[in-house]
């Protein structure tokens, strides 16, 4: 396939293995889309909370706002950035705590770098920053697969103001990446970590054994006051020693391009009609064809009061409990509802969600 | 951890002859639930292995 040919089938998001051929190997690096929320409040605890691909690391280190913000770096066909917004403190964490934004690859769309052979490539992480916290940051390249480990620096220069980092990372010609859909390499910017993670000098080669200490080397705590904000766009993960301009990608081909990770059906606020069921017994089974095929089998959760109408023209019956995922395979899923009344085997019917505009179905393969 | 486990329990699947496990229902602390598929490569399964290693902790096992 010629450059052009996959170029326009990547647009189209027609290419069956997407982060090979993008110059920006990271997904949703604009922050552009949110399909869980645009904005969660109270967070503690790990998780993916708002800007999809993109995941909170954090224990014992404070309470955080983060948010899909309008905030973005001047004419870098972005508008929009992942925020963090302390809310309550941490001036003295704890010596092993931590708290970071991290983006991880699948194995089989970093085999261009030739990690771990001698044609091993040098890449280049560019990005925006605007963080109230001056002075020096540290993001960590953790290889998944093999345990290896190199960071790199930027400083923040001045409080709240966009500016530019381009941090080039050696090439490294032990562990190649598994070639698969397993997590294979972690992209980790910190905001804060304990003295455990920073007290020794900064790992800027390969580290094939990995001491701590090194890792976060002259980290600051962005965490010390609850008026910091810490804010990242523009995100670009590409192969070579120089940092290209950001790679603009239409908004629904990242999309398209999340939905292998996650997919979230998000209630009106009117009754939403699911899917079409089949009853088998107390198990209403509805069939759903997903937009993409997902990284592996998904989990599945839900929210909100989903009703089965079985027969079509019957009487609606709320389900008990939240419905489950069955077989699943290629884009197709067999999700599982359960009511209290038992049903003849094979009536007809729907499953619909309430009028509840905070329901909703999500299907989950994050890495 | 991502998700904070108050009661897992397996799931059989509902065709009819198979009668093996398929996924694992979980209750989160806050009330939340999620069903996950037996597949160790999902992260949320790799989440429940560890919780069932502790001690005190079980994947309810109702049977098909």
């Amino acid at each position: 396939m010629g450059i052009l040919t996959r170029t326009i089938a990547n647009k189209l998001g027609q290419n069956p293995n997407p982060g090979v051929n993008f110059r920006n190997i990271i997904i949703n690096g604009d922050m552009s889309i949110a399909q869980r929320a645009t904005s969660e409040t109270g967070i503690t605890t790990d998780g993916f909370y708002t800007c999809d691909r993109w995941k909170l690391g954090i224990g014992s280190f404070g309470t955080w706002t983060q948010s899909q913000a309008d905030d973005s770096p001047p004419n870098h066909f972005v508008s929009q950035c992942i925020k963090m917004d302390c809310t309550t403190a941490q001036a003295s964490p704890g010596a092993s705590t931590s708290i970071l934004l991290e983006y991880s690859i699948e194995g089989q769309h970093l085999q261009e770098i030739c990690q771990g052979t001698a044609d091993a490539k040098q890449t280049t992480l560019s990005f925006w920053h605007k963080h109230t916290k001056t002075g020096i940051n540290t993001v960590e390249l953790l290889d998944a697969d093999n345990n290896n480990a190199v960071s790199g620096s930027y400083t923040q220069s001045v409080s709240n103001t966009w500016e530019k980092a381009v941090i080039t990372f050696p090439a490294h010609t032990a562990g190649a990446y598994g070639n698969d859909s397993n997590r294979s390499l972690r992209i980790r910017f910190a905001i804060g970590k304990g003295t455990d993670l920073t007290s020794g000098t900064l790992a800027t080669t390969w580290q094939t054994s990995i001491t701590n200490a090194n890792r976060h080397a002259g980290q600051v705590n962005n965490a010390d006051s609850a008026s910091n904000n810490f804010m990242l766009a523009a995100v670009q993960y590409e192969i070579g020693p120089t940092a290209s301009d950001f790679e603009g990608v239409p908004q629904d081909v990242t999309l398209a391009r999340c939905f292998r990770y996650f997919f979230k059906l998000q209630g009106t606020g009117d009754y939403m009609n699911f899917g079409m069921t089949a009853t088998n017994g107390t198990a209403s089974l509805m069939f759903m064809t997903l937009p993409a095929v997902m990284r592996n089998t998904p989990t599945l959760s839900s929210s909100g009061t989903f009703s089965s109408n079985v027969p079509y023209t019957g009487s609606y019956e709320n389900t008990t409990g939240g419905p489950s995922i069955g077989d699943y395979g290629g884009n197709l899923a067999r999700v599982t509802f359960t009511t209290n009344t038992s049903h003849a085997a094979g009536l007809n019917g729907r499953i619909l969600l309430l009028a509840q505009a905070t329901g909703f179905i999500a299907f989950d393969a994050e890495l | 951890m991502e998700i904070d486990i108050n009661t897992a329990t397996y799931k059989y699947n509902e065709n009819e002859g198979t009668n093996t496990k398929y996924s694992v229902e979980l209750v989160l602390t806050d009330g939340s639930k999620l069903s996950v598929p037996i597949d160790n490569d999902n992260r949320h399964y790799q989440m429940i292995l560890e919780w069932d290693a502790i001690d005190g902790n079980a994947i309810t096992d109702n049977g098909s």
